[in-house]
């Protein structure tokens, strides 16, 4: 079988937010690997990290992030190491990145046409006359009806859809190899989340992407993920192949959120949940931090945190019980 | 063509100008400073006489029909030295905006984009400009620079950018913060391209807003600089100057001064007439984003 090429590699990476309130540890030593081609899921609860981990790629933190430890390697370049020079090349042309909201992701006083033709401009020194029509035929492939008419509009004009759309366009003009995807569809109705899904999955295969999406819902997972890696307050918590998470998760947050989802339900039942809430990163549980959740906790949860291990071939979880979970999940 | 103006005008202009012709002080304004311009521009022809014709026949004569404004001290009439006044005061109160946003802008931008330490600088700087009584700093700077209409200019906008920084400044945090910013740094926008193309047009409306309400106290600063004799030098027909020289005669040939003061006065009423509407006529727009 051919090694899969990683594309990125982010090593134990540690992120904090300052605040009036201490230091906030919003990403807690993760580790995740990247492979070229594949769709890659991080799927968590709001406030998770999933976001941060996302926007410390490209290094687009807020000012109040600090990086405490760790790297991220892209095609071997640790990109926080890098110069700032040599990172604004990549980002757009190397790296690019698409925004939960795209309501206020186009900018309200340029044509939407000369936003995405302004990025061929930047990185291929493309002219003018060049870059406009590259906008307008990759606003037509983005499904943008009448492209040649609406590149000339400006974005109040556009409905959300296309809002995303274009900043689909925009993001792709340059044919990137990682397309980070941070909730794409999460400010769209469920009809246009489908389209995006649909056409982010064919601009993948259409220019050979790589796609890292970051979502909360399960749904979106099953239908577009190679693999998934599940986060719980700043730590991943398993890592597998889609298939291998629905069908036999590992660890107890893992098996929670897919006993959620609405869909699954056997019969008119209550929805499952998982009871309690995430934890404050300002002051996480000791030893595993789901462990004030977990179903399955014993002492060992509480004195020492689990380490990611990998427990089956490409499946790995932080657990100390995780054959307890695995076991369950199969006999039911 | 990329730009078709039809769409431009159909799409934004209209909007703008149906608001502004409905503001009746805001036409008023307008109309005033249109009067102006109007007399500043065709000063050759309406003007009876040259602003530096000097009559000794007729020296302080009270408004008649062949002076009507009268004449001052030199026997110049002043009808004809106000209408030339004009083109100084216009020019005057034009230039001194355009150095002010010239200076303010930038600085702005750059507190408000880089933030931090760049940020506290840039205010403190500002705070401290702000602090000091602009007429007597502007006089110190003009007594350090010399007389003559240049160096008014130069000091007037010395004194007087600290608005422009401030607004700008605030309005680019309120925009750094919006996503389109997040979303341009994702695509390699370089950061001044961000702060020229992104962040400038979008606080543009209050920078207009500001230029036309900072007019008037430039006009008003370099007048009263000229009348305390450091702005335009004789036979220059300066309001400010011809002001000073009319005080003298205040009570044997009031219209000397009271005419220069009525047309600096309507000068400065139009551009704060006109600078409100904008403001009104922009601001609903802002708010919609």
């Amino acid at each position: 079988m051919r090694v899969p090429e990683v594309l990125l590699n982010v090593r134990d990476l540690r992120i904090c937010y300052e605040t009036s309130r201490g230091c906030v540890k919003a990403v807690e030593g993760v580790s995740l690997e990247v492979y070229a081609g594949e769709t890659f899921c991080l799927v968590g609860e709001t406030g998770c990290g999933k976001s941060t981990l996302a926007l410390a790629i490209p290094r687009l933190l807020p000012p109040n992030a600090r990086i405490l430890s760790g790297s991220i390697l892209f095609k071997g370049v640790d990109l926080l190491r890098v110069s700032d020079r040599k990172l604004q090349e990549l980002r757009g042309k190397e790296i690019a990145m698409i925004f939960q909201n795209p309501m206020t992701s186009l900018n309200p006083v340029h044509r939407v046409g000369f936003q995405v033709a302004e990025v061929p401009v930047t990185h291929f020194k493309m002219s003018w006359r060049e870059a406009l029509a590259t906008a307008v035929r990759q606003l037509g492939r983005v499904g943008i009806a009448d492209p040649d008419l609406r590149s000339r509009d400006y974005p109040h004009t556009f409905s959300g859809g296309m809002k995303q759309r274009s900043m689909i366009a925009m993001m792709t003009t340059c044919k990137p190899s990682l397309l980070i995807a941070d909730e794409p569809t999460t400010a769209l109705d469920v009809t246009i989340q489908a389209q995006i899904l649909k056409l982010l999955h064919e601009l993948k295969n259409e220019y050979g992407l790589t796609l890292l999406l970051i979502t909360h819902n399960f749904g979106i997972v099953a239908e577009v993920c190679d693999r998934v890696g599940v986060m719980y307050a700043g730590k991943i918590v398993e890592v597998a192949d889609v298939t291998e998470v629905f069908e036999a998760p590992l660890h107890p947050y893992t098996k929670g959120l897919i006993d959620c989802v609405v869909a699954r339900r056997k019969s008119k039942s209550r929805l499952n949940q998982i009871p309690g809430t995430p934890p404050s990163l300002l002051n996480p549980p000791t030893g595993c931090r789901f462990h004030p959740r977990c179903a399955y906790v014993t002492y060992e949860c509480v004195r020492e945190e689990p380490r990611l291990i990998e427990v089956r071939k490409n499946h790995l979880v932080a657990c100390h019980n995780y054959e307890k979970v695995g076991g369950v999940s199969w006999s039911s | 063509m990329w730009f078709n103006k039809e769409r431009i005008r159909s799409l934004e202009s209209n909007e703008v100008l149906r608001l502004f012709l409905k503001h009746k002080r805001g036409v008023a304004g307008l109309i005033l400073l249109s009067f102006m311009l109007f007399i500043a521009l065709t000063a050759d022809f309406i003007a009876p006489k040259r602003f530096d014709e000097v009559d000794p026949s007729s020296r302080l004569l009270p408004p008649s029909t062949e002076h009507i404004f009268g004449t001052d001290q030199l026997g110049r009439d002043i009808f004809s030295r106000i209408v030339y006044g004009a083109r100084i005061a216009l020019w005057v109160g034009l230039l001194v905006v355009v150095v002010e946003a010239g200076i303010g802008v930038p600085l702005g931008l750059i507190a408000g984009y880089y933030g931090g330490s760049v940020d506290k600088l840039i205010s403190a700087i500002t705070d401290m400009l702000w602090a000091f009584p602009p007429i007597i700093l502007a006089l110190a700077i003009v007594t350090i620079l010399g007389p003559g209409l240049t160096n008014v200019v130069i000091a007037v906008s010395i004194v007087s950018w600290a608005p422009y920084t401030r607004v700008v400044r605030a309005k680019t945090l309120s925009i750094m913060g919006r996503e389109f910013i997040t979303a341009a740094r994702a695509v390699g926008e370089s950061s001044l391209s961000i702060m020229f193309r992104y962040v400038l047009p979008n606080t543009l409306a209050p920078i207009i807003v500001l230029a036309t309400l900072t007019i008037p106290s430039a006009i008003l600063y370099t007048t009263a600089l000229s009348f305390l004799g450091f702005g335009a030098q004789p036979p220059t027909p300066d309001w400010g100057a011809m002001l000073n020289e009319g005080k003298d005669y205040i009570f044997k040939a009031p219209w000397c001064s009271i005419f220069p003061g009525l047309f600096i006065t309507l000068t400065a009423l139009s551009f704060n007439l006109l600078g409100d509407a904008l403001r009104d006529v922009l601001d609903p727009k802002l708010r919609l984003g």
